[in-house]
């Protein structure tokens, strides 16, 4: 209701739009109402990975429509986003003031199949990929420094001055650029590039690499990129293939073929040249790997140089030298000898000395029991007895007289005492 | 054995490490001894210049390299 005041409002005082206010007013009117669009991608940009730019079209119609969206907003399909790629847009109708471009601003994109020109370029990459033109391991890597490149294609397109320009900042030395024209879309395209990929193989020995280029476009627009007899006669060239076809989202089957793809022709120049400074680089750090392993080489030489005259002069030797070395070893020898003599007799006096302890312990055994039945010995002597008070009692005939009954009356027997003895006869004889 | 003929350094380091393996052998003979001992100083001390000379002739790229 606003709006429309404010329109009335316009209209009351005759007053001319600005440019803006007219864009805002528009603005006003078409961007109320949400809407989903089906089309099919012809052209897609993502740019510094923020923004989103698509051209949609109808499957059979030549009618086209912009729509622009944040890379956050479709994010999650953006993988299949592709030229060709049949999709629903989400988003409400804009009129964008700077360009004056109407466009749907999307806050969605789904995919809802494959478009037709995209599902045979699908088709042609199974089968080619089944092929093996694709495979990775035949792709060759690039001549670090090459001085002669074929560059195909159209005579004065933007692509061929970019390449150009970025060749010219960063090629030094003496770089030769063979330009082949080629035809990059429309009926005169397929021939055009067969015709330039023929000469190619021709005069292979005269360049280093080969680039093919052209700008964006649609999925139409490449066709002539897609076509299976210029795929095929990419395929196997004697030198290797650069392409750079359309920007960074758009993929033609040449790109698969390649044997280094870039995203676009001044990418295409940079991934061939090396700039002075990374050329530079490379020079400082192959310089210190040199000196290093020159350096490395030379102290491995020096020191077996050294080890060799050391053992040049240790074995050079005069009979006196044999001499001498037989007299140290010699003394070596008796010094070992030496030394096992001093060492036994070491031992011998240790085991003497343990031999003398031994029969010392023995001997003075002997000696106690000795002294012990020395006194036993002693305490036996009759005399020892008598001196105590006790006698001995003999026949005439010194038969010692132990009991009563070894005698009889009257019988002469003798007593010994400490002192003397006496002559005794006997009256009686008594048991008790 | 002649110094007259340009050994390589190579050259000089197999004819020393024979010279020093036959030294190191059984040798009676004295004089033979000392011919060979005298032959070794002498790669010795060519040797010796050659890897001298290399030395600086590295330093010399090194410093033409870094500059």
């Amino acid at each position: 209701m606003q709006q429309m005041d404010w329109l009335q409002d316009k209209n009351q005082n005759e007053m001319v739009f600005q440019v803006s206010e007219f864009n805002e007013f528009i603005n006003n009117l078409i961007s109320v109402k949400e809407c989903v669009v089906e089309g099919e991608i012809s052209e897609i940009n993502v740019r510094q990975n923020r923004w989103v730019f698509m051209t949609l079209k109808d499957p059979e119609k030549e009618e086209v429509l912009n729509v622009f969206a944040t890379f956050y907003q479709v994010r999650e399909f953006i993988n299949y986003l592709q030229v060709g790629s049949l999709v629903h847009v989400y988003g409400y109708p804009r009129l964008y003031g700077k360009s004056g471009k109407f466009s749907l601003s999307a806050y969605k994109i789904v995919p809802v199949g494959d478009g037709k020109l995209m599902k045979a370029f699908l088709e042609l990459k199974a089968k080619l990929e089944a092929e093996g033109l694709f495979d990775e391991g035949r792709k060759r890597s690039l001549p670090p420094y090459p001085a002669r490149v074929f560059l195909l294609t159209a005579p004065g397109s933007r692509a061929y001055s970019d390449f150009i320009k970025v060749t010219r900042e960063r090629g030094f030395g003496k770089i030769t650029i063979y330009h082949i024209p080629i035809r990059v879309q429309g009926v005169e395209a397929v021939p055009s590039i067969l015709r330039a990929f023929r000469l190619v193989r021709m005069y292979a020995d005269q360049a280093d690499l080969v680039v093919i280029t052209r700008g964006g476009g649609s999925l139409e627009d490449l066709q002539a990129f897609n076509d299976e007899s210029v795929v095929r006669s990419a395929f196997g060239l004697p030198i290797p293939l650069v392409s750079a076809i359309g920007h960074e989202a758009d993929v033609s089957l040449v790109d698969f073929v390649a044997d280094v793809r870039a995203s676009t022709p001044s990418n295409a120049a940079e991934i061939i040249f090396p700039s002075l400074s990374e050329v530079s680089q490379e020079l400082d750090l192959l310089n210190k790997s040199l000196i290093y392993y020159m350096n490395q080489k030379w102290q491995k030489k020096w020191h077996s140089f050294i080890q060799l005259k050391t053992s040049l002069v240790a074995s050079f030797k005069t009979p006196f030298d044999r001499v001498r070395d037989l007299e140290i070893k010699l003394k070596s020898l008796m010094e070992h000898y030496g030394e096992k003599i001093k060492w036994l007799q070491v031992q011998n006096k240790l085991k003497s000395e343990q031999m003398n302890r031994v029969v010392g312990q023995v001997l003075s055994v002997w000696v106690q029991r000795w002294e012990k039945d020395k006194s036993l010995l002693m305490s036996f002597d009759p005399k020892a007895v008598l001196k105590r008070g006790y006698s001995i009692t003999v026949d005439t005939k010194g038969g010692l007289i132990k009991g009563y009954d070894q005698v009889k009356k009257d019988q002469e027997l003798i007593t010994y005492l400490s002192k003397g003895k006496i002559k005794t006869q006997v009256k009686g004889v008594y048991e008790r | 054995m002649s110094d007259k003929k340009t050994t390589t350094i190579g050259e000089d380091f197999k004819q020393l490490e024979a010279i020093v393996a036959k030294l190191s052998g059984e040798q009676d003979n004295l004089e033979e001894s000392i011919a060979l001992f005298k032959e070794g100083v002498r790669v010795v001390k060519r040797l010796k210049a050659k890897l001298t000379k290399a030395k600086v002739e590295i330093e010399q790229i090194q410093s033409e390299l870094e500059s």
